[in-house]
């Protein structure tokens, strides 16, 4: 069909985000790729495995409606620990066994977590 | 490195292979106006993909004709439309992405049985290279199907499809129109396993079962039906206005060709 623009043919109203998970190696997990475009399923599936590499020899592809994945908010707290748990880490001893102050509590979650 | 192709020794093979050669590689070319034109990014991408496959079909094609002395480059572009062998189907630019969708749907269909009775043949190089291209034509005759259904479902998006077929029908007769004695002789020399005529009856016959599934209005029969026996559609099968096949072309091949594919 011949179109004015881009937009008038395909409006955002009828098309979804459909997100493209790649699995390249046996054993391997299946890794976000990129994000479709389309107006179904079935043609984000066809215009997924023509947008991925397939030089790459892709062993198997999701696509899944973006809609359809329930999401953690950025900064969401309760993916955090809630209490103070550096005592867990081997670090924590490592600085004299200075347990109870805050300083080297931080300081050992600090190494901990890089 | 010289090939060892037995049936290139009958002389309609060259002719016919080169017609093959031709038809991707207008039929690519055109296509090719699509890459960054398409309605969605993801389209251009998938559609660049098809006009890769059929430019690699070409070479192919073109590689296993070429004698001594003789490039891809000089048979793909230094031949004058007279010389050509190609389906006046695929010659128009493309203008219409639904009639786009209809052209490919009627030609990779054709692309299909021919490949399939080349590889089927008896001569193993040409099949092994149809063997080769029929590996992507799964994924062509996948995209004509999703779009037609697709297309297939508003008024508007059908209009455009209805009119691809009322276009492209008429230029597709010349698909199996090859000259006299060409299907006998490919069979003879191995090239194909099956006559040209078959093959184009089980092109009407995948044509016509496709149209029945879809909700469109493609009247297949141009005159009335004169008798029970008369029931193959005339709007596939009457013979062609301009014939490709015999290098009879449209002013849009001429001047493709006059320009070298350098333009649109």
């Amino acid at each position: 069909m011949e179109f004015e623009s881009r937009r008038e043919a395909s409006p955002e109203a009828e098309e979804e985000r459909y997100d493209v998970f790649v699995q390249w190696r046996r054993g391997k997990p299946h890794e976000y790729a990129e994000t479709i475009n389309a107006s179904d399923p079935e043609m984000a599936f066809l215009l997924a495995r023509r947008n991925v590499d397939l030089r790459s020899e892709p062993l198997s592809i999701w696509v899944a409606p973006r809609s359809s994945m329930v999401q953690s908010e950025l900064g969401d707290s309760t993916l955090r620990p809630s209490t103070d748990r550096s005592y867990r880490s081997v670090a924590h001893y490592a600085h004299g066994g200075d347990y109870g102050s805050e300083e080297a509590a931080e300081e050992a979650a600090e190494e901990a977590g890089q | 490195m010289s090939l060892d192709v037995p049936a290139l020794s009958s002389e309609v093979a060259k002719p016919f292979l080169l017609s093959l050669a031709d038809d991707e590689l207008v039929m690519g070319h055109r296509l090719s106006f699509w890459v960054a034109r398409g309605p969605t990014i993801e389209v251009d991408n998938e559609v660049a993909a098809i006009v890769q496959d059929e430019l690699g079909h070409a070479r192919l094609w073109y590689d296993v004709v070429a004698e001594a002395g003789e490039t891809i480059e000089d048979l793909a572009f230094g031949r004058p439309a007279g010389q050509r062998r190609n389906t006046v189907l695929v010659e128009a630019p493309m203008a219409d992405f639904g009639e786009t969708i209809v052209r490919q749907f009627l030609y990779d269909r054709a692309e299909e049985l021919f490949l399939s009775a080349i590889r089927d043949g008896d001569d193993a190089e040409l099949s092994a290279r149809a063997e080769v291209a029929l590996r992507e034509e799964a994924f062509h005759r996948e995209h004509a199907d999703v779009w037609l259904d697709h297309l297939s479902e508003t008024e508007e998006s059908r209009a455009h499809l209805e009119a691809g077929f009322e276009a492209c029908l008429p230029r597709s007769r010349d698909l199996f129109a090859f000259p006299e004695g060409t299907s006998q002789e490919l069979v003879e020399a191995g090239v194909l396993d099956r006559a040209i005529p078959t093959l184009h009856t089980e092109w009407i016959e995948e044509v016509v079962s496709t149209l029945s599934d879809l909700p469109l209005d493609v009247p297949l029969r141009t005159s009335p039906i004169e008798n029970d026996a008369a029931d193959i559609p005339d709007a596939l099968e009457g013979e062609p206005a301009t014939n490709g096949r015999l290098g009879e072309h449209t002013d849009e091949l001429v001047e493709l060709a006059e320009n070298g594919f350098t333009e649109f």
